[in-house]
């Protein structure tokens, strides 16, 4: 046994051969790594911290830049609209994923692959096009929808010229873009639950809803907190759709922080390092966010189950 | 073992290989942007193309000892014919052999900002290019121009009307030669439409404008439009003076100055909603003449360069409309209507060519009275020269223009775009656009919109930075 084990932690000749083609192979990966990723994030931290220019030397404002962010309106209330986003899109993308993947795990494989296909689909397609398509539908005077209304003499709606109905009309095609990739991986978490505990609860008299609330969910408690994690870290970072269909209007009710600093980059009245600065903080938001879950993950041991 | 080994070896030689061609795709991107010889071959990108022209120079002059220097020129995509007009002007400018070779480079302007930006960190920037004037201040501000008076002829500024010198100055210096100046608000209108509703009186009031609107809208059509709200933000500046005799902030930088003309400007956009004589939903932006074009509204406010707009792409309603004053609240026309806006050529400071630069542009704006006059003829005498010989040769000869008149008499009623940070121009937008969707009254919109801009002033430390002060 003692030499059994001193055998499993020694490193062979073997090992050391096969540690080195590894380190050979992630090399490439490395260079790229820090050369787009993690030099870039230095100098980006470094510049928040001063009144950058291009053509004189740079001050160093210490906080400066960082007061200024935290402290300006707009960016306020894009945070705010953020966690607004969140508190609506992520429940929604769970519930309504969670259902599609109760309903093709029920579904003949044949079925449910069609589906799945079927369903993945608007996850191939970008943020920018699928902002296209719903101004297609959505549009004030040639929008489907409107010449619907028409049709059945009803007002033209301006959607996306109330607060309202321009906050619905950022949530469904990001609920759109992202069912295909979260409905497979409930569907993937489903799957994995083992069905000796639903035979055994079945046994045992539960019923559909005790099985789902005792078994299925907290079976499925790690697949839930990934994608709490994803769908917040991707709605924070929410750009491209309110970039197209609202320009962050009306009123700034759908700006997002991105689409706030991304107007503020271009404004060239404004250092850079205070852009900057708001991007770090998005950063250290995002990051703390996952630290928080991930820390949660870990405390409580549910990987296996 | 070693079968492996070379695998792994020739992968990460193809990885190697793949980022560094990346890099140098960049690379080669960026010194195709600013060449330093004479043998580079042109690109052409959606948002980009290039001019180049190379001539033998001519043995007499000093150059033709030497290769001529290459002077990198960065312009901004307009109109086709805009882009026509410079494309032929450099040719013709490298045709003549002073010594230096223009390369001009066409940019879209949604990707400028990051195209420059990227290119001034990089060191790569253009030696001149198309800056708006009120990017002037910020720019020799920060050193990222030269000041052109020891560039360019005393006599190329002696030449420039007042209010113009004014716009292109800063510190005592001049650092920009304007291009052209262009008044960001007229008021467009159908003839055709306003003869069949009977309208005989062109609006001056805004009383006047919605009545007029009310008959011109019909279920296809809707009788007026007015801005799109973020566009708001810079195309009232005019209307903000016109209503209230000053903008969003004292001259100081250090309160707001949101009155009653705010208020009052806040309801009419309001009233225009509430009559339903303008889409609840703008049908296009502020600075294109889609909707006007399509037959979709019959009255719009738009800036001055919508007539050459209206003429090349929708040549079958040149006969069909024409430009008045923008409309005030009392009817007086004879107050500030409007901001000057417009294009000027800037030498970037870190240059290796700003004599061939300043060279280019003095040729291309300053010298030769017809190749000026040549542009605005082109642009359908629908944007104002900020030469004074240039506009006494227009007016001889501007023909049988109808809103040639117009253009000059707003443009001399326009006062210069505010260099305030742009922070501000949103929030009075906000306060327009709460107002107009209902969302609060005008007065609850001012008091908001002042909170927010002294929040702005007092944030960025703007009391005392008015650099025009």
């Amino acid at each position: 046994m003692k030499h059994g084990k001193k055998d499993h932690n020694s490193i062979t000749n073997l090992d050391k051969r096969d540690m080195k083609i590894a380190y050979i192979m992630l090399f490439p990966a490395l260079i790229m790594l820090t050369i787009f990723v993690i030099i870039p994030l230095i100098m980006a931290i470094q510049k928040s911290f001063y009144d950058w220019n291009f053509y004189v030397e740079s001050i160093f404002v210490g906080f400066e830049n960082y007061k200024i962010i935290v402290n300006t309106v707009y960016f306020q209330k894009a945070v705010v609209n953020a966690v607004k986003f969140i508190v609506l899109i992520v429940p929604l993308m769970l519930l309504v994923s969670f259902g599609f993947a109760h309903v093709l795990k029920n579904l003949t494989s044949k079925m449910a692959t069609m589906i799945k296909t079927a369903i993945y689909i608007p996850g191939i397609i970008s943020g920018i096009a699928a902002s296209v398509i719903f101004i297609f539908v959505m549009d004030y005077k040639g929008g489907i929808i409107n010449q619907v209304l028409m049709q059945l003499g009803f007002d033209r709606v301006a959607f996306l010229n109330n607060p309202f109905w321009a906050s619905v009309a950022i949530i469904i095609p990001t609920v759109w873009l992202g069912l295909g990739g979260n409905t497979i991986l409930m569907y993937a978490g489903l799957m994995n639950v083992p069905s000796e505990y639903y035979e055994a609860a079945s046994v045992d008299g539960a019923t559909s809803f005790k099985q789902l609330i005792y078994i299925t969910i907290p079976q499925m408690k790690n697949i839930f907190v990934l994608m709490c994690i994803s769908l917040t870290t991707g709605t924070l970072q929410m750009f491209d759709i309110p970039y197209m269909l609202t320009g962050g209007g009306p009123s700034n009710s759908t700006l997002t922080p991105m689409l706030y600093l991304y107007n503020n980059y271009r404004d060239t009245s404004k250092g850079m390092g205070y852009t900057i600065a708001g991007a770090v903080l998005m950063l250290i938001i995002i990051t703390a966010i996952n630290s928080v879950v991930f820390a949660v993950i870990r405390s409580e041991k549910t990987v296996e189950g | 073992m070693k079968l492996r080994k070379m695998v792994a070896m020739v992968l990460t030689g193809m990885m190697l290989i793949l980022a560094l061609s990346g890099c140098s795709a960049d690379n080669a991107e960026t010194s195709a942007d600013k060449p330093k010889d004479s043998s580079s071959t042109d690109t052409k990108t959606e948002t980009e193309t290039k001019t180049e022209t190379k001539t033998e120079t001519d043995s007499e002059t000093p150059a033709s000892t030497k290769e001529p220097v290459t002077v990198v020129v960065w312009n901004q995509i307009f109109e086709e014919w805009n882009q026509e007009f410079f494309t032929q002007k450099a040719e013709e400018y490298n045709a003549l052999g002073r010594g230096y070779v223009v390369e001009q480079s066409f940019i879209a302007g949604d990707a400028w900002t990051e195209r420059m930006t990227a290119a001034q960190a990089g060191g790569t920037a253009p030696d001149t290019y198309v800056l708006s004037y009120n990017g002037i201040v910020s720019a020799a501000r920060d050193s990222m121009i030269l000041p052109l008076d020891d560039l360019l002829p005393a006599e190329a500024f002696n030449d420039l009307n007042d209010n113009v010198k004014e716009m292109v100055s800063y510190d005592g210096k001049y650092w920009a030669y304007p291009q052209l100046v262009e008044p960001s608000t007229v008021l467009y209108y159908r003839t055709d439409l306003f003869e069949e509703a009977g309208i005989t009186k062109v609006p001056t009031t805004w009383d006047e404008l919605i009545e007029a609107a009310k008959k011109l809208t019909t279920n296809d059509m809707f009788g007026l439009s007015i801005p799109d709200f973020p566009s708001m933000g810079w195309c009232t500046w005019g209307l903000q003076h016109a209503t209230s005799g000053h903008l969003a902030i004292n001259d100081n930088w250090d309160a707001p100055l949101i009155d009653q003309g705010y208020i009052d400007l806040a309801n009419f956009y309001k009233e225009c909603y509430d009559t339903g004589v303008v889409p609840e939903q703008s049908l296009a932006g502020y600075a294109t003449m889609q909707d006007f074009g399509e037959g979709n509204v019959a009255m719009k406010f738009c800036g001055s360069w919508g007539v050459a707009q209206i003429i090349n792409d929708y040549p079958e309603l040149a006969d069909k409309f024409a430009v008045a004053a923008p409309p005030t609240k009392d009817g007086n026309q004879d107050t500030v209507l409007a901001t000057n806006g417009g294009w000027t050529y800037v030498i970037d400071a870190k240059t290796d060519a700003a004599e061939g630069a300043a060279d280019y542009i003095s040729w291309l704006l300053a010298e030769d009275i017809e190749t000026s006059a040549e542009f605005f003829q082109l642009a359908s005498y629908a944007k104002a020269a900020p030469r004074k010989s240039v506009t006494e040769y227009l007016n001889a000869n501007a023909g049988d223009s109808t809103w040639a008149e117009t253009v000059n008499y707003v443009s001399a009623h326009a006062i210069s775009e505010p260099i305030y940070p742009w922070d501000i121009s949103v929030a009075v937008a906000l306060m327009f656009e709460n107002t107009a969707l209902g969302m609060m009254s005008a007065e609850d919109a001012a008091a908001e919109t002042t909170a927010s801009i002294q929040a702005i002033i007092d944030n960025q430390g703007l009391a005392g930075k008015n650099p025009r002060k």
